[in-house]
């Protein structure tokens, strides 16, 4: 527990972790339980296309999404391109996008040959505001990437309900909700199609990987035969990975509750902190949060600002990180040329939380002394932000 | 006349090998350290992300080639596009009609437009001079391949292209610890990318890397292959990443290369031995005076001479369980064009012709020498029949 400003890091202090603690999730089984499934990856005497351990991986999954068909491939990102690139269906257009969320998106909709429209979300879900998704619909607009939050999926029948009345094809990018449900089925059976992650830092480690799930056979097939057939992008998922997947998918009520005692750790410790709101996960049943992530939103009268607590807390080897900021369209993701909206829902929430450091390498204990020093900050907040002013951060 | 039915499995005999024996060379590191390997990674908690594998793979991979710079991947489509990226290209350019599938296909997720030329009779590679004849003013760039390692004009190719200011990269997919001239192959144009997938010699799980002496283009690429902070100003980037697993069979295949080269030099010998004299069915050869891997084992069947087709033998061989492939089968003027069709065949007769008379045998770390001989004896048995056997097929067909 830090004692005077001096013993803060930023301030020149030793560091409160020698190992910084990260925000992914991390999962690592027992290696004894990986193994055997390493063995038999390697054994198959075919390490990549296809193979055995994939498709086992692929069965569970569509099983675990309530879907009937699930495709694997290298990693998610390639996999919304691929989408992208198939309702684009040769076309060069838009496609819409929600402007605070993920900074790769600008890029995937350029591979697929398409330009970003970037709009404006929900205040209260984070999620593509179904308003602003009609008004950004127009005839160059060849599909909608949604993507639902780590705290809830928004309204997925809204919008769903407007594309579909536009004609346009919508996508779902369910990476940080994996888990979840709406209208009581698991997220992965909504829109044309839904893309996951098997990344390590993601829910679900599959070193990484990622995988679309449909209901579409038509778009099922047509995926697989792209992904096979060695003729077009080579997106295989390699048996290894998909070997490290599968286990994660074995212990995802595991995950999920340790990750639930973390957050319930950050929830405790927010209520002592005024200013320093945990973002409430508000999808529709709470047996289905994945306690993904601990993401706070920092507000007066806590005493020092968003980047600066980052900053902070940063110094201290705990890797905060401001979440989805800058917002998309001021960023340098977005493509030179394009269409810069003013959006003021989406600027605003940019500006205003943190992601706390969570996942497998972060222990309650250390969550109880980043704690320990928040507490010091908010007890100390004026000679602090006094000092943070004169040292320039 | 010959019973084939009591010879070949194609026409009701037993097959000769109990299970199948594919092509492509499937190589592992022993068992042990590749679980080594694992619980490091495991202890470590480092998966993916630019871990200290990759981090080894991109260092050793860089020193093995003799460059400057190794850019480890996912696979190589993703090395290409990277490059492709990183070099800034945009409008035409000029690729081989024989090379993989995959490299038109990065090409065109690349927004660019290739242009195929085709090749040459002897080298199935392509002429400075074909090359020359298909420039205009949107071409930007000329994407070479060395097939089955083996490279060809790259000096009068690199003129050309300085000539004209034009990028020369090269697609080394098949030609990992191969040389032209004695320098590593890796080492030419402004870059080259190489497939680490588990058909080639070294095995990475799939798997690719960019390999260039220009310290710019190498950190643009960095840069492009993921989504971290980076000061480097690139227009686009993408998920093509190495994971940690993928680097710790590279570096273990690396480290048993030269054990692997060697047992594929010594199945090539026993193919080369058991297929001399065969009227019709030619070894694809390798140049000697360079280091090779030997692991492509490809034969010509030119099917006057061998009065049997390329796919008869196919055909023939599969049944008795020797899965072959059929090399370029996906080559590049089949796949470009728009997404309903290909382009015609008759426009680049040399590599149409060629294509159809190639066939792959299986030369993977499984296949064993007395496989080898086997094999060779099939094929000789084949070549006895040819002509029964062609009636035959032709017959039930």
């Amino acid at each position: 527990m830090p004692t005077k400003l001096d013993d803060l890091a930023i301030f020149g202090g030793a560091a409160l972790f020698q190992t910084p603690r990260p925000l992914g999730q991390l999962f690592t089984p027992d290696v004894e339980d990986y193994l055997p499934l390493l063995r038999e990856a390697l054994g198959a005497q075919s390490l990549s296309g296809n193979g055995e351990i994939v498709r086992r991986l692929e069965g569970r999954l569509a099983e675990f999404h309530g879907v009937h068909h699930c495709v694997a491939v290298a990693n998610a990102c390639a996999a919304l391109m691929m989408l992208m690139r198939v309702f684009a269906a040769g076309r060069k257009g838009e496609v819409v996008i929600p402007a605070f969320s993920y900074r790769g998106l600008p890029h995937l909709t350029q591979w697929a040959g398409q330009v970003p429209r970037f709009c404006e979300v929900d205040e209260r879900t984070h999620v593509l505001d179904v308003r602003s998704l009609a008004t950004a619909i127009n005839e160059a607009t060849t599909s909608v990437l949604v993507v639902t939050n780590f705290n809830g999926p928004g309204d997925l029948d809204g919008l769903c309900d407007i594309a579909a009345s536009r004609g346009v094809p919508l996508l779902i990018d369910s990476v940080e909700a994996v888990g979840a449900t709406y209208n009581g089925r698991p997220l992965g059976s909504f829109g044309r199609a839904e893309v996951f992650s098997l990344h390590a830092t993601k829910l679900l480690n599959g070193f990484e990987g990622g995988y679309v799930t449909t209901n579409d056979l038509a778009l099922a097939e047509r995926l697989r035969r792209e992904r096979d057939s060695g003729l077009n992008l080579n997106v295989k998922l390699n048996e290894i990975h998909a070997a490290l997947g599968y286990l994660s998918l074995e212990c995802f009520d595991t995950i999920v509750s340790r990750n639930r005692a973390r957050f319930e750790s950050y929830r405790a410790i927010c209520a002592r902190l005024p200013g320093l709101n945990l973002l409430p996960y508000i999808g529709p049943d709470p047996d289905r949060w994945n306690y993904r992530m601990a993401v706070a939103e920092v507000r007066t009268p806590w005493p020092i600002s968003r980047d600066q607590t980052v900053s902070l807390m940063r110094a201290e080897g705990a890797l905060m990180m401001p979440y989805y900021s800058p917002p998309l369209h001021h960023s340098v993701h977005a493509p030179a040329g394009c269409v810069v909206p003013s959006l003021p829902i989406t600027e605003m929430l940019s500006s205003r939380f943190a992601q706390f450091p969570v996942g497998e390498c972060v222990s309650l204990k250390d969550i109880e002394k980043i704690g320990d020093v928040l507490e010091f900050v908010r007890d100390n907040g004026h000679a602090i932000s006094d000092r943070l002013q004169t040292t320039g951060v | 006349m010959a019973d084939l039915a009591a010879i070949f499995a194609r026409f009701g005999a037993e097959p000769r090998f109990a299970a199948p024996i594919q092509t492509g060379q499937r190589n592992l590191p022993p068992l042990d350290a590749v679980e080594l390997a694992f619980r490091g990674i495991f202890d470590r908690r480092y998966y993916a992300n630019n871990g200290p594998l990759v981090q080894d793979s991109d260092r050793d991979i860089a020193r093995f080639l003799g460059v400057n710079h190794a850019v480890c991947t996912t696979n190589e489509g993703a090395a290409m596009m990277t490059l492709l990226k990183g070099l800034e290209l945009s409008g035409d350019v000029i690729v081989p009609a024989l090379v993989p599938a995959s490299t038109v296909a990065a090409l065109r997720w690349a927004g660019l437009t290739p242009v195929i030329c085709d090749v040459n009779e002897q080298s199935l590679d392509v002429t400075c001079d074909a090359v020359g004849s298909l420039l205009t003013e949107q071409t930007t760039a000329i994407c070479g391949f060395h097939p089955w390692g083996q490279a060809h004009g790259i000096k009068a190719l690199q003129t050309l292209a300085d000539r004209h200011g034009l990028a020369l990269l090269y697609d080394a997919s098949q030609a990992f610890g191969c040389t032209h001239r004695g320098r590593m192959i890796g080492t030419f144009g402004i870059a080259e990318i190489f497939s680490f997938s588990a058909s080639t010699v070294l095995n990475a799980a799939e798997g690719g890397c960019i390999s260039t002496d220009d310290e710019q283009l190498a950190a643009k690429c960095r840069t492009i292959r993921s989504f971290s902070d980076s000061p480097v100003r690139v227009a686009l980037r993408m998920n093509g990443k190495m994971s940690e697993a993928q680097a710790a069979l590279a570096l273990l295949n690396l480290e048993a290369l030269p054990d692997t080269i060697g047992a594929n030099r010594a199945r090539y010998a026993a193919y080369d031995k058991g297929l001399a004299d065969m009227p019709g069915v030619r070894l694809v050869a390798y140049n000697l005076e360079e280091q090779s891997h030997f692991s492509y084992v490809v034969i010509e069947i030119d099917d006057v001479h061998a009065e049997l087709g390329r796919d008869a033998f196919f055909e023939l061989l599969s049944a008795e369980n020797v899965v072959c492939s059929r090399p370029f089968e996906y080559a590049a003027f089949q796949t470009v064009g728009n997404d309903c069709g290909a382009q015609d065949a008759r426009l680049f007769p040399v590599a149409h012709r060629c294509a159809k008379r190639l066939l792959e045998l299986p030369n993977g770390q499984i296949v064993s020498i007395a496989d080898v001989e086997r094999i060779c004896e099939l094929i000789r048995q084949i070549r006895h029949h040819s002509q029964e056997i062609g009636a035959a097929l032709k017959e039930q067909s």
